[in-house]
């Protein structure tokens, strides 16, 4: 630091030439000397301004969103955007899905920590994801299910979650700038046990259609000297795009992701790690790379008419310090090195009341054929139902095959009500070679009522009988109990009785046999206070939003250990606060999780830090 | 520099001392066999897919300066365990290399310090993992008919103070979600590898 000082001092003296060495003012050529330079005259900033305004005012036309479904009734879809996304507490993309009732996210702890999702006690199997219309696959160390907490949640600038019974089916929208000037975020955070995230991005698009992004995440979770599970993790995001105003477009863009986080162990009463420590999170360290190329036909820019498009996915694990690692206590290794490749293509065709799509894909390993087919209609305002056929061949010779019927009904006064079905045989693992089709009969059905100011919504939902596969990160729990055919009730709610208070919340809990592996009578339930001091700010560009957070669930069996002891699950009060203050694209957040300072946790063994705290800002805007 | 004068002298080092990948010259090479009682496969308790379970009749194989050749012969075909299919090979090949039932994992009487893996990668490797060291080795596995076979080099095996040409054996094998394994090899205890007495000088 006193070198860099030094050699700033150094160039400042050289750069500005002592008094007594200054040329004599009354010059010859007193012109080269002006001080108002030609270059500098010629430098209109209201103008650049004015432009850039006006260029800030015009659309361009983006990529359009691929493989979510184009019709589907009332209340099947949740939806966050990005204002919704940056609005509410959420930290990782695990943290949002537990917005959906009946979301019991698996924490091992704090930010850093896995964080995989179990819904309707379907565990591994709980969720499908897809980045712009690609199936994500789960790799590595955990090739069954995927850890959502490691997707990074800040590339993406729209989550739809559809809702089945027994799983979800969670579409990430990669960030669309549809602005020409350039757009730039950037965010710091930081809090306690000195954990840090920076973010920063740059997309920019060309009138000609040529569009680019260069994005990254950097999270890290250091901890303190002697605690366990220290987390970092590097996440980029390249796109290039072409999109003009003809009907082909194209799109190839590449995430990776480098987690590494250390295994954490059991701990004797003296908190020292002894030869007979046992493993309570598998360690973690490798690269996760995407690749993803799509071309698309479409004629219509408002999503009607025909759309064909092909698409190509390379995804692969590759683990750092050995090529595979020992597994569980049946002495057989696992490769943790793995890679697939995925071709597809699609056919769709909409128009203003029904929708039509084919799906087909080839992939190298696991599910190596798959088939989809849908179709929607809404013939008349109130009314819209849909079917879905899938059919799979998997490895083994297996396959899977099953529809799912959606309809709901918008009736007056605000009522809604919609019924899901699931039925056929499936394989909820094909990676595990040994995992047979099942069949299945699962049934949902979702009724609502309000609007803007108070609404309600109660599901109730009766899934089949099923065999869930444990963690692989989460050693000590070796299994998650088969459950018989379940019933689950599930009621959220949202109350405004003022525009500046918020009530919201959901509660879930299976009615009858308690599933094991996930919570029973689970709510969440926020309070919020939000106000944009309009006679302070009349223009409407602060807003302050305080938010109270109470999440809680019964006692409950989150599986079996490898002796085939029942690992109970506490019941667990917790509460959250944050503070969150955003002046235009300008946010501000201090977020505290665990605030009574409860010694529990989501697992057993693996307590929440308590009166953690997260605090940072984020900012984004057009240069 | 001082990085590549380290590098120099560990590259002079390592030539000096000749790798360690052979065995002494003293050692000869010798073959070695013993064979299994055809259908003493175990009944199952646990078989949701059926698979029928592979009869193991001969192990066998070769001791040799370079490497330890591992043999086996079955009833019947066996195939990867990455093709899925109902005769694919599960199971271990156990190698107790200082022949003291007190160190290693145990099973049976042996104290494991080394085995095969006998499920592959999906390109043919099967992984040797030394328990001592932590080491794991992937090494290319030949499923031919009946029969299966892996070389394992000397180094992995014979490695420190343990260079005594000699082993203890033990082989596992099962089907996919077959439990308990189909067939050991020797029923009983293990079986001792070591090189043929010497003939008494009259």
């Amino acid at each position: 630091m006193r070198a860099l000082a030094a050699a700033l001092l150094l160039c400042a003296l050289i750069g500005r030439p002592a008094a007594g060495q200054r040329p004599d003012s009354t010059r010859a050529d007193s012109l080269r000397a002006d001080s108002t330079r030609a270059d500098t005259a010629a430098t209109d900033y209201s103008a650049l301004f004015l432009k850039t305004y006006e260029e800030g005012r015009t659309r361009v036309p983006v990529f359009p969103r691929l493989g979510r479904p184009a019709l589907l009734p009332a209340l099947s879809r949740l939806v966050f955007d990005r204002d919704s996304i940056e609005w509410h507490n959420a930290e990782t993309v695990s943290d949002l899905l537990s917005k959906v009732p009946g979301v019991f996210v698996w924490r091992g702890g704090w930010i850093g920590r896995p964080e995989p999702i179990n819904y309707q006690g379907r565990t591994t199997a709980s969720a499908d994801f897809l980045v712009d219309g690609m199936p994500l696959r789960a790799l590595g160390p955990d090739s069954l299910g995927l850890d959502p907490s490691l997707l990074p949640l800040s590339f993406f600038d729209r989550v739809e979650v559809e809702r089945l019974p027994g799983q979800l089916r969670v579409h990430l929208f990669s960030r669309r700038h549809d602005r020409l000037p350039p757009r730039t975020r950037v965010g710091v955070a930081s809090g306690d046990l000195q954990i840090a995230r920076y973010l920063g991005s740059l997309e920019k698009r060309s009138a000609g259609g040529f569009g680019y992004v260069v994005a990254g995440e950097y999270l890290a979770s250091p901890l303190r000297t002697g605690d366990q599970g220290a987390f970092h993790n590097t996440q980029t995001w390249l796109q290039a795009s072409y999109v003009p105003a003809g009907p082909v477009q194209a799109m190839v863009q590449l995430f990776r992701g480098g987690p590494r986080r250390e295994p954490v162990l059991t701990t004797g009463a003296d908190g020292s790690i002894t030869s007979a420590s046992d493993t309570l999170i598998q360690g973690l360290a490798g690269k996760r790379s995407d690749f993803m190329a799509t071309v698309v036909y479409q004629r219509n820019r408002d999503g009607t008419g025909l759309r064909a498009a092909l698409l190509a996915g390379a995804s692969s694990w590759r683990e750092d310090s050995t090529a595979l690692a020992l597994s569980s206590p049946d002495r057989h290794v696992r490769y943790l090195d793995q890679s697939v490749t995925q071709l597809g293509g699609t056919l769709s065709a909409r128009s203003r009341t029904s929708s039509f799509e084919g799906q087909v894909w080839y992939r190298t390993r696991w599910t190596p054929m798959e088939v989809r087919a849908s179709a929607a209609s809404t013939p008349f305002g109130a009314l819209a139902a849909g079917i879905e056929a899938v059919y799979q061949r998997h490895d083994g010779g297996r396959t899977s095959r099953w529809l799912t019927g959606r309809a709901g009904l918008v009736l007056p006064f605000g009522i809604r009500a919609t019924a899901l079905v699931r039925t056929g045989s499936w394989v909820a693992t094909p990676a595990r070679y040994d995992a047979e089709a099942v069949a299945s009969t699962d049934l949902g059905a979702l009724a609502a009522i309000g609007g803007a100011r108070a609404s309600a919504e109660v599901g109730y939902w009766r899934t089949g009988g099923f065999r869930p596969e444990a963690y692989a990160t989460y050693r000590t729990i070796d299994t998650v109990g088969a459950s018989g055919p379940t019933k689950w009730l599930t009621v959220s709610a949202r109350l405004a009785p003022k525009q500046w208070l918020v009530l919201d919340g959901w509660y879930s809990n299976p009615v009858g046999v308690k599933p094991e592996g996930q919570a029973p009578t689970h709510s969440i339930v926020n309070a919020t206070i939000q106000s944009k001091f309009l006679p302070t700010f009349r223009s409407g560009i602060f807003v302050l939003k305080l938010q109270g957070s109470m999440e809680t669930w019964g006692t409950g069996v989150l599986g079996r250990d490898r002796v085939g002891a029942a690992v109970p699950l506490k019941g667990a009060t917790f509460f959250r606060a944050q503070i969150q203050f955003k002046i235009g694209d300008f946010v501000a957040y201090y977020d505290r999780v665990n605030l009574q300072a409860s010694r529990l946790g989501y697992l057993p063994d693996l307590p929440l830090l308590r009166l953690a705290s997260t605090f940072g800002v984020r900012w984004e805007f057009s240069n | 520099m001082l990085r590549g004068g380290l590098a120099v002298t560990a590259a002079v080092l390592w030539l000096g001392c000749g790798g360690g990948t052979t065995a002494p010259a003293s050692e000869v090479a010798y073959d070695f066999s013993f064979a299994d009682p055809a259908g003493d496969t175990t009944a199952a308790t646990a078989n949701p897919g059926a698979v029928p379970a592979a009869d193991l009749l001969v192990v066998s194989g070769t001791v040799d300066r370079d490497q330890v050749t591992i043999h086996l012969e079955f009833g019947s075909a066996v195939s990867r365990w990455s093709d899925a299919a109902p005769d694919a090979l599960d199971g271990f090949i156990d190698f107790d290399l200082d022949q003291n039932g007190g160190t290693g994992t145990q099973v049976r009487d042996l104290g494991v310090d080394a085995f095969v893996d006998l499920r592959d990668n999906g390109s043919g490797l099967v992984a040797f993992v030394n328990r001592s060291t932590g080491k794991i080795s992937l090494l290319p596995g030949r499923w031919d008919g009946t029969t299966f076979e892996v070389k394992v080099p000397r180094a992995e095996l014979f490695f420190g103070a343990d260079n005594d040409n000699k082993f203890s054996l033990l082989v596992e094998t099962g089907g996919r979600g077959r439990r308990p394994d189909g067939d050991d090899a020797p029923n009983t205890g293990h079986f001792r590898v070591q090189p043929p007495a010497v003939p008494a000088v009259p």
